[in-house]
């Protein structure tokens, strides 16, 4: 069934239909509330509450947009207003052992938990405007134009605010990260 | 050099976001400008690096679950809350009800109030009071019947009385 369907259903009643948006976005929006927590009991925590206020809100949702789009608005506030509420807290490299590929070797596993930590708590400095559509383009895979949409901006602004972005990261990680592999790697070619 | 082309579009046309044609426009461009060149370049590295900061974290299994379980608390408490109203429309129906008592016995005391002035002597004399008197005759028959008819219940209450009495003598 489609988005459009089923929330036809679940304003003519059918509430248990609300279980299959569920089904088919809390992955993404469980992944963004970690983003900007970095914290799994955190995350797990304002995706509930971002899911219970699409539910309630439902009614007010005007389908002329993408339920995504709008569903990615309130999470993206949400997790914006719990941002400016709560400091994240620092997360421990170990924590995040459990999260990569267990293939490789754990030189390897090593070595991204550091850049992992390091370019999250980059990423994480960022004023919220900038490390709002970093984490919806290169973390979530977001178009500009759907990043626009969720935003309610321009896609000429949200383009602008990626180059600004990209080169605030650099400047961040040409202080702290990779040995200097920051700075190279974000370096202009040639 | 000054590149003529729009570089609002880099982000889209990195992610191959864009219509055929447009993908198309910029794909001949690219070939012979180095300043786009560079800044797809950067896009790329960019990407390349934050892939690092990547995290393909998966929902806990019961988080469904739990979300759904807080809707239904949600419903639940929303339903308890439009209780009130329900209890005030059964009590504004109690209300009702009760007026509609007042009202029945508004109208047995006027009858009984149109009754006792019938009866009165001062008021026998006027045409008025006629036909009032007359009007009240009416109303007073069933009150009449009703009153012969206890008085021979109550005769006969004795009669049965008088005779369980003398048996128990």
């Amino acid at each position: 069934m489609q988005d459009n369907e089923l929330i036809t259903g679940i304003l003519n009643g059918n509430a248990g239909l609300f279980a299959d948006l569920v089904e088919r976005y809390q992955t993404g929006v469980y992944r963004t509330a970690y983003y900007y927590t970095q914290s799994v009991e955190e995350a797990q925590d304002i995706t509930q509450e971002i899911f219970l206020k699409a539910f309630n809100s439902l009614p007010r949702f005007k389908q002329s947009s993408a339920f995504s789009t709008w569903l990615y608005r309130i999470a993206v506030n949400h997790c914006l207003d719990w941002s400016r509420k709560k400091k994240p807290l620092f997360i421990e490299p170990a924590s995040l052992e459990s999260r990569f590929d267990k293939s490789v070797g754990p030189e390897e596993i090593l070595l991204r938990q550091e850049s992992s930590v390091e370019i999250q708590a980059a990423v994480r400095s960022l004023q919220e405007i900038y490390r709002t559509v970093l984490i919806l383009y290169y973390f979530q895979d977001f178009s500009p134009q759907q990043i626009a949409d969720i935003l309610d901006t321009s896609k000429r602004t949200i383009e602008t605010r990626l180059f600004r972005a990209r080169k605030m990261l650099k400047e961040k990680l040409r202080l702290s990260v990779l040995g200097g592999d920051g700075h190279d790697l974000l370096s202009e070619q040639g | 050099m000054t590149c003529y082309l729009n570089k609002d579009d880099w982000h889209s046309y990195y992610q191959k976001s864009l219509d055929r044609q447009t993908l198309d426009e910029m794909n001949s461009h690219l070939a012979q400008c180095s300043e786009c060149q560079n800044t797809l370049w950067q896009i790329q590295e960019t990407a390349k690096l934050l892939a690092k900061g990547r995290i393909n974290l998966n929902p806990p299994p019961d988080l469904k679950l739990n979300i759904m379980e807080a809707i239904n608390r949600s419903r639940y408490q929303a339903d308890s809350n439009k209780e009130p109203p329900q209890k005030e429309t059964a009590s504004s129906h109690h209300f009702e009800l009760r007026n509609w008592g007042f009202s029945m016995m508004a109208a047995g005391f006027l009858l009984f109030a149109l009754n006792l002035s019938s009866l009165s002597p001062n008021l026998m004399t006027t045409q008025v009071t006629q036909l009032d008197s007359g009007f009240s005759k009416q109303i007073i028959l069933p009150f009449t019947r009703m009153n012969q008819l206890a008085h021979t219940l109550l005769i006969k209450i004795d009669v049965l009385t008088d005779s369980q009495i003398k048996r128990n003598q």
